[in-house]
């Protein structure tokens, strides 16, 4: 304990000096008295007891200030090491870790000391690294406050996924990037199966709008079956007998003028047009069983084009090797297949265009392949599936039966149906038949 | 008389001047109380205007820390234009001195050691 010393002779001065060494002791309540004789001698002792008075003063604020800055440190450190998200305060300029808290340890499975010896190398992935760089330098630039989705490796090699808050501090003078990473596995985890349910129940509903398409086709069908045996029935008969009266006109009348007999011909052909939408449709709501024979592929084929109109702007190129097999189809049958396939090729080239037909042969599966190829505007992508479906048609006139003749008949006699197109380029439908044996049959 | 108020430390009057004096007691020690209580007095008689002050320490004993900063604060700055502290005595120099030294008061105030140069100055602050 310090003490004035006791040597002085004025005892005013002695006890100035007793507080004075007082204040020195630390203790600032000390003040001294005055005397009321207005000596200069008063006047400094009232100084000394206001210095006391303000160096009191002054210690309790700095103490009070002290008491808030440790609570508030004392706050701080609660949150740093209570909060469930990982806190890592990495060198702005090194990336070198400062500070990290008990979460991102566990998160991580690393110690502290382990952590921050490891630094930003050590807890990504080395593929991940560079893109993890730019993310911290943005988030020092303060570009982004934010960093998403970035891939964090635990001790034992396992990933997870954290979004990382962070944001700018100086730690003892040196420039820091806090960052708050939170584990976002289960959120991604949710994501991904909202996502695959999403997906199914887009799937679903494919399937449901496609069902209800099947549904509502089926319904027409069916109509359309009851309707077809009978009115094909009733058309076909009185179109018979039209036929017949225009081939008596044709035979009475050999000497008639020109436009008779190009009146004549026209009749002719919109019958056979007619009686063919009929038999499409007979054949597509019921196939007759075929009734198989030997026949010749380029016999087939050329009777098809001899009962069929070709425009002069079409080029029709056959290819044909004479050495193939024989079909064992019905003839009759597989004719109107031929006859529907080169109708449509022939008006898929309204500005004209090459037809080719050409048949090779499969010796081992002994079948015998008929494409059609047509140069003509070709048919989009998305319509390809639909087209051997009933009633589907992009023809003007069309009733959308052709090639579902086409293929009932050609899966009746034991065969397969193709197509492959190209909008611009053309088309090409490829007819698979059994060809007949050695024996012919 | 309604231009005249006492406190436990000091007697106030508002001069025909318009300047309201305040002159302490003999030994006056001056507590944040008191000086609360000096300024209510003074709110009894300034009749609602901001009024220069003649305020006459030379008897003053002591002044607390809370009350030099009452009298250096807002509130005094409020209602007076301006304080002239009039000391003789070397502890109401000092007294003096510490007020406008360490408590930077917000009122304009300056030391006196003459009354007529301290009139003189607060006539500058009649309004």
């Amino acid at each position: 304990m310090t003490s004035a010393p006791r040597n002085v002779e004025d005892p005013r001065l002695a006890e100035m000096l007793d507080v004075i060494f007082k204040f020195a002791a630390g203790d600032l309540t000390a003040r001294g008295t005055l005397s009321d004789d207005d000596s200069a001698l008063d006047g400094v002792m009232a100084g000394i007891n206001i210095l006391g008075e303000e160096l009191e003063a002054q210690v309790d604020e700095n103490k009070q200030a002290q008491q808030a800055l440790s609570e508030s440190e004392a706050l701080l450190r609660g949150v740093f090491d209570s909060v469930q998200d990982g806190i890592i305060v990495a060198e702005a300029k090194t990336r070198r870790y400062r500070m990290v808290n008990p979460a991102i340890c566990r998160m991580l499975g690393y110690s502290a000391e382990e952590l921050l010896n490891l630094g930003m190398k050590g807890t990504h992935p080395e593929e991940d690294l560079p893109n993890v760089v730019r993310q911290f330098e943005r988030l020092v630039r303060g570009e982004i406050s934010l960093a998403p989705n970035l891939p964090m490796k635990r001790k034992d090699g396992s990933v997870f996924y954290a979004d990382a808050n962070a944001g700018p501090m100086m730690l003892n003078g040196v420039a820091c990037l806090v960052g708050v990473f939170r584990d976002i596995t289960e959120r991604r985890q949710a994501e991904e199966e909202i996502l695959k349910l999403n997906k199914a129940l887009e799937e679903k509903l494919q399937q449901l709008l496609e069902a209800q398409e099947e549904l509502v086709r089926k319904e027409k069908l069916a109509v359309l079956g009851q309707v077809a045996g009978s009115v094909g029935h009733e058309l076909r008969n009185p179109l018979g007998v039209m036929s017949n009266a225009v081939y008596f006109l044709q035979t009475v009348l050999s000497d008639a003028d020109e436009t008779t007999k190009e009146y004549l011909n026209i009749i002719n052909d919109e019958i056979a047009d007619s009686e063919r939408i009929v038999s499409d449709l007979l054949d597509s709501v019921r196939t007759k069983p075929p009734q198989p024979e030997t026949v010749a592929v380029a016999e087939l084929i050329g009777q098809t084009l001899g009962k069929l109109t070709i425009p002069p702007a079409v080029t029709v190129r056959l290819d044909i090797p004479a050495a193939l097999s024989p079909l064992r189809v019905d003839a009759m049958q597989i004719h109107q297949v031929l006859r529907n396939l080169i109708s449509n090729g022939v008006e898929a080239m309204a500005q004209g265009g090459v037809l080719d037909i050409s048949a090779v042969e499969n010796k081992l599966e002994s079948s015998v392949t008929i494409n059609v190829r047509d140069t003509g505007t070709g048919i989009a992508p998305e319509i390809l599936p639909k087209l051997f479906q009933p009633l589907f048609t992009t023809k003007a006139r069309g009733i959308g039966l052709g090639l579902v003749v086409v293929k009932n008949l050609t899966q009746a006699n034991g065969g397969s149906v193709k197509v492959e197109s190209e909008v611009g380029k053309g088309t090409v439908f490829t007819v698979t038949l059994p060809a007949a044996d050695e024996r012919g049959v | 008389m309604e231009n005249e108020q006492t406190s436990r430390v000091a007697k106030l009057w508002l001069g025909e001047d318009g300047i309201v004096r305040i002159i302490h007691v003999p030994g006056a020690e001056v507590t944040l109380e008191d000086a609360q209580a000096t300024m209510a007095a003074y709110l009894k008689i300034n009749k609602g205007k901001k009024r220069p002050l003649f305020v006459d320490t030379k008897t003053m004993k002591s002044l607390a820390r809370e009350a030099r900063k009452y009298y250096a604060g807002e509130e005094a700055a409020k209602v007076a234009s301006a304080v002239a502290i009039i000391v003789g005595t070397p502890v109401s120099r000092v007294l003096g001195n510490f007020y406008i030294g360490l408590s930077n008061p917000h009122l304009s105030s300056r030391l006196f050691s003459l009354e007529d140069e301290a009139l003189e100055w607060l006539k500058g602050y009649i309004e």
